[in-house]
């Protein structure tokens, strides 16, 4: 990031590559839309390319640019009021393409019946992730699927770590009702 | 229904701080402690490992074919819109003496070549007053030839008489 607050354009290409994937996935668990998780990914990056001169490398990167995540997945949800839903996995995508997210279990050589109930699971658990009051889902989606610490999340989320915690804490319980049926 | 711990009703909130390795030293030896003690919370804390490995095997998008360069796209296209907006800005160009004094030059200038090339300048300087009078009725200026000529047509007559001569 510095080089590229220093000029460098291809350092800003690299960053663009390496954090693509992680930051459009943080953007579908937050709205369970592909379409709607790439168009979100893709305003947090214009928002890095413009912002450069902002970032300051006391803090790390990564957390940086999750902070922008976060704020852009939350002005959208107070811009149109996003109720989320969760696409049904037999309807294709708004391209034709398969909007389903794959999953990460050895599907490939899973017998049919394996398959099925995979997708189920899959299905379910974004379902009751969407189910999810929204700053309970993000700060569970930092900490589960970016692995950040209670500290940098109060950071990105502007708020104690103390509120972390019961936030996180409080999205579990609700999942373990939810997701009771696959424990 | 929810189950809470008869022994220690915040240890949930602690299991879930201690699944993430997020506890002070006294209260992660309490934890310990407790779970050796307690089944309900034994089952509590394995219950929130299970939701996260089971969040953690799931949902993982590609990037669609065209994300980079729809995304490269909307950068150019906002570099073009910086660029264009630059040239207008003022505030770029910054506030230089010289800026100031060519445009008073050309102000003046400007002034000077117009006041000479105008008619009424022309009519004044021969004293003819047409020119004020075109200036206080603009409606004037249409027949401003017949308006030069007046003094012809006041001694038209005396023109005509003399032609027939």
């Amino acid at each position: 990031m510095l080089n590229y607050q220093n000029g460098d354009q291809r350092a800003f290409r690299e960053l663009f590559e390496i954090h693509q994937k992680p930051v459009i996935n943080f953007c579908f668990r937050f709205c369970q839309n592909r379409a709607l998780a790439e168009d979100l990914a893709q305003e947090v990056f214009l928002r890095v390319y413009r912002g450069a001169a902002g970032y300051r490398p006391e803090a790390r990167f990564n957390t940086w640019l999750y902070r922008i995540a976060v704020n852009v997945c939350l002005n959208e949800t107070r811009k149109i009021h996003y109720r989320v839903q969760v696409d049904s996995i037999d309807r294709p995508g708004p391209k034709g393409g398969d909007d389903s997210p794959k999953q990460i279990c050895d599907e490939e050589q899973a017998d049919p019946g394996e398959k099925v109930a995979s997708k189920q699971r899959g299905e379910m658990i974004a379902r009751s992730l969407a189910g999810l009051p929204d700053q309970q889902r993000i700060a569970l989606a930092l900490r589960t699927y970016q692995e950040f610490s209670y500290e940098d999340i109060a950071g990105q989320m502007s708020c104690s770590e103390g509120k972390v915690k019961t936030l996180i804490f409080r999205a579990r319980q609700s999942l373990k009702e939810m997701l009771k049926d696959f424990l | 229904m929810k189950k809470t711990c008869n022994i220690n009703p915040k240890m949930n909130q602690l299991l879930s701080a201690f699944a993430d390795g997020h506890l002070s030293e006294k209260d992660r030896s309490l934890v310990v402690r407790h779970l050796e003690a307690c089944d309900l919370c034994r089952d509590e804390y394995a219950a929130i490992q299970s939701i996260d490995r089971l969040l953690r095997k799931s949902e993982e998008l590609e990037p669609s074919a065209n994300f980079a360069d729809s995304f490269w796209r909307k950068v150019d296209a906002m570099e073009a819109a910086k660029e264009r907006k630059a040239w207008f800005n003022w505030r770029d160009w910054g506030f230089r003496p010289v800026w100031a004094a060519a445009a008073a030059t050309l102000v003046i200038a400007s002034g000077v070549f117009l006041y000479h090339r105008t008619p009424f300048r022309a009519l004044d300087d021969a004293g003819d007053s047409t020119g004020l009078l075109i200036a206080e009725d603009i409606d004037l200026y249409d027949d401003f030839e017949v308006v030069q000529h007046l003094e012809l047509l006041e001694q038209w007559e005396t023109i005509s008489s003399m032609e027939e001569i």
